[in-house]
């Protein structure tokens, strides 16, 4: 029997890697794992803390001092002081949080201290080991959701090295059926987890990056313009790793039923982005307007916001739609498609997997009426597609554009050299539009090898621009693998007939061929990672503009019963 | 160590598709087992990942240490037995121990012809996408032209 060599790269039975190598390789997921672990470790500690805080014994207090303190320019520090009694001993305590000094912004400091204001009896915690310590508000719990970040790090390294050095037996000696039986649904429940984590991601930033603003940007349209005086406008600047960082930064003091109040929000977006200049002319304007106006909400005066409405910003909103429709339309296709392994195509797969109670029944194909075939992408679909792709790629190589200059600029021109292929990608898929639109009608659903068939094809559109037509039956081995994270796909042809070429007009617009399978070759077969198809490809070439290039796979099946000789 | 086997009938290892699968297996290992399962699968090969199908299991609880028993499987009309330049497809019997991962295979063809269907290359792929044989030019028909 002839074999195909399994010992590639990329074939199920890798060649094992020399010890050097495995060391390399070790070392590369000892780095994960020891990364992983020290951030689990350090998030964990973290949890035991909030956790431990939970046993703080909550009794009542008094608050004696509440106020935003802007020593410098910002942050804005939050003074608060408060006085309890524990076991029949007076204290006093100025700790909000444990680990709080201060706010980014005015109004996250104004809500604290709106939450405690002086002479309000509150609760407060105490730490049963030194009653001396106490705070308003405990650790979040939520930190523990943050142990499942780095434990992704933890789970990489440490499955890395366990299946580089694991022992197993000679692919030989190794059972397929018990292991089939048990990765069929373990790989699928592992892409689901995957793909969960897109979701949650997508579905984490979508609330504060999406509904949370657009939400507040219609509830605005309520609220009461009101006149305001500007106490500071400034353009902050913030360092990070990808360069320097801008945010209007605008304090503003108003009046409402005879209280006033202080707010820095300017619209409901906040943060930093790269843009400087957009913002220096904002800050002027409220630099040097003479009545500006603010939106308070009345049934919370102490918030308001200076730009209300609908604008280009809220359009971040819709950054992290893509993750989540991946995530879950990921997780839905996963869990929903049947891992069978089926081998022909269409209606004969429910017979080939059923009980072989009359095995010849089966051999009968179960539909030979005459099918219109169709190609599998349509030429909207696949301009669509390409649209998709193209904006996916530049939309996020333009967020890293954006916020880039020097060095990273050169190492984003391979992504950049992509996106702008890509936008050329879509301009042929438009012209592809306007092509002629072949008709393709097949005598018989399914083929038998060695059975015959009849062709007809037919043209709407400009015919006349396709010089050159011809008609070619193909049978394609086609073969998935991965190798790392990417999965790779190679084709190999073994079988291709030129059925049909003319120039000829009149046979382009409209015509027909007959042609016979070979008898000594493999049927459709379609698996997970492996498969045989067959198709009938159109081309036609067109001068200046791109070609009629259509594929339309066939079914052909396992030849009529019985040995051939 | 102990021994699994699967023997065929007439010592045969070509079938044709729909075509019966007689013999019978036998084992004598060290320990009791819990179970033993005879699997009818085909199993492809190659560059692409691993693809399985088991199509019939057969098991046999609490057979003890030794013994023997017959096999018969109806084959199904396909896929056929086939090596091509990326995959091989291989049909096989394997008789399995539970617990423990002991195992014997035995390969089979599966093809009308009694051999394996051989894929060769199409010669000059990926220069361009123009075929290499042309029917008409078989045949013996000139291309039509305008």
């Amino acid at each position: 029997m002839v074999r195909v060599d399994t010992r590639g790269s990329g074939g199920n039975v890798s060649k094992p890697a020399s010890i050097l190598g495995r060391l390399g390789l070790s070392l590369f997921f000892l780095f994960f794992f020891a990364m992983g672990s020290l951030f689990e470790v350090f998030i964990l500690h973290e949890f035991a803390r909030a956790m431990g805080q939970r046993s703080w014994k909550p009794v009542p207090c008094t608050i004696v001092a509440s106020e935003v303190r802007e020593d410098g320019q910002s942050p804005y520090a939050v003074a608060v002081g408060y006085q309890y009694e524990y076991d029949g001993q007076g204290y006093s305590s100025s700790a909000y949080k444990r680990g709080y000094s201060a706010s980014d912004t005015y109004s996250g400091a104004h809500k604290i201290v709106q939450r405690h204001p002086v002479g309000r009896t509150t609760v407060c915690y105490v730490n049963p080991r030194n009653a001396a310590e106490a705070v308003l508000s405990r650790d979040s719990l939520l930190i523990g959701l943050a142990a499942l970040f780095p434990l992704i790090f933890v789970t990489i390294g440490a499955g890395g090295i366990y299946f580089l050095w694991r022992r197993s037996p000679p692919g030989e000696a190794r059972p397929i059926a018990p292991i089939a039986k048990r990765t069929k649904g373990a790989s699928k429940y592992a892409m689901a987890a995957f793909f969960s984590i897109f979701a949650i991601v997508g579905g984490a930033m979508f609330y504060p990056l999406g509904i949370r603003p657009i939400t507040r940007t219609i509830d605005a349209e309520s609220w009461q313009p009101m006149p305001c005086t500007v106490l500071r406008a400034e353009i902050g600047s913030h360092d990070g790793d990808d360069g320097t960082t801008y945010s209007v930064d605008i304090v503003y003091e108003y009046t409402f039923n005879g209280q006033t109040y202080k707010c820095d929000r300017y619209d409901f977006i906040g943060g930093s982005s790269s843009g400087y200049k957009g913002k220096a002319h904002v800050v002027e304007q409220y630099r040097t307007a003479s009545n500006p106006i603010c939106y308070v909400n009345p049934k919370d005066p102490s918030e308001a916001i200076l730009k209300r409405g609908f604008h280009a910003k809220l359009l971040l909103a819709l950054f992290p739609l893509p993750f989540l429709l991946v995530g879950v339309g990921g997780m839905v296709y996963t869990l929903r498609s049947k891992n069978t392994g089926a081998p022909f195509l269409g209606t004969l797969n429910a017979r080939a997997s059923a009980p072989a109670s009359d095995p010849l029944s089966l051999l009968r194909p179960v539909d030979t009426g005459p099918a219109v075939l169709k190609p599998k992408f349509s030429a909207r679909g696949k301009l669509v597609g390409a649209l998709v792709i193209t904006l996916f790629w530049n939309g996020i190589i333009s967020v890293f554009l954006a916020n880039t200059s020097g060095l990273m600029l050169i190492f984003l021109l391979p992504f950049i050299a992509v996106g702008i292929g890509l936008i050329g990608f879509v301009i042929y898929q438009f012209l592809a539009l306007f092509n002629p639109r072949p008709a393709l009608h097949l005598s018989s659903r399914t083929i038998p090898l060695g059975g015959a068939a009849e062709l007809q094809w037919s043209f709407s559109g400009q015919t006349s621009r396709i010089r050159e037509f011809a008609v070619t039956l193909r049978g394609v081995e086609r073969a998935t693998y991965r190798r790392g994270t990417s999965t790779y796909t190679d084709e190999n042809t073994f079988y291709e007939m030129e059925l049909y070429k003319t120039t000829s007009l009149a046979e382009i617009a409209s015509g027909q061929v007959g042609f016979v399978l070979p008898q000594d070759t493999m049927h459709s077969f379609k698996a997970e990672n492996n498969k045989i198809v067959w198709s009938i490809g159109l081309r036609g070439d067109i001068k200046s503009w791109p070609d009629v290039k259509e594929s339309f796979e066939i079914e052909v099946t396992p030849a009529a019963c019985g040995r051939q000789e | 160590m102990g021994k699994l086997s699967i023997e065929l009938k007439d010592g045969k290892h070509a079938f044709a598709p729909g075509e019966q699968v007689e013999g019978r297996i036998e084992w004598s290992l060290d320990s009791n087992l819990r179970a033993l399962e005879l699997s009818l699968l085909w199993y492809t090969s190659g560059k692409g990942t691993r693809d399985v199908r088991v199509l019939h299991t057969h098991r046999i609880d609490s057979p003890g240490s030794f013994g023997l028993d017959k096999l018969s499987f109806t084959l199904p009309p396909g896929p056929y037995s086939f090596s091509g330049k990326l995959i091989s497809l291989i049909w096989a019997l394997e008789l399995t121990c539970t617990p423990g991962d002991e195992t014997v295979r035995q390969e089979i063809v599966v093809s009308p012809t009694g051999r394996e269907i051989l894929l060769t290359s199409v010669p000059g792929q990926g220069q361009d996408s123009r075929p290499r044989q042309s029917l008409q030019s078989i045949l013996g028909v000139p291309h039509a032209s305008a």
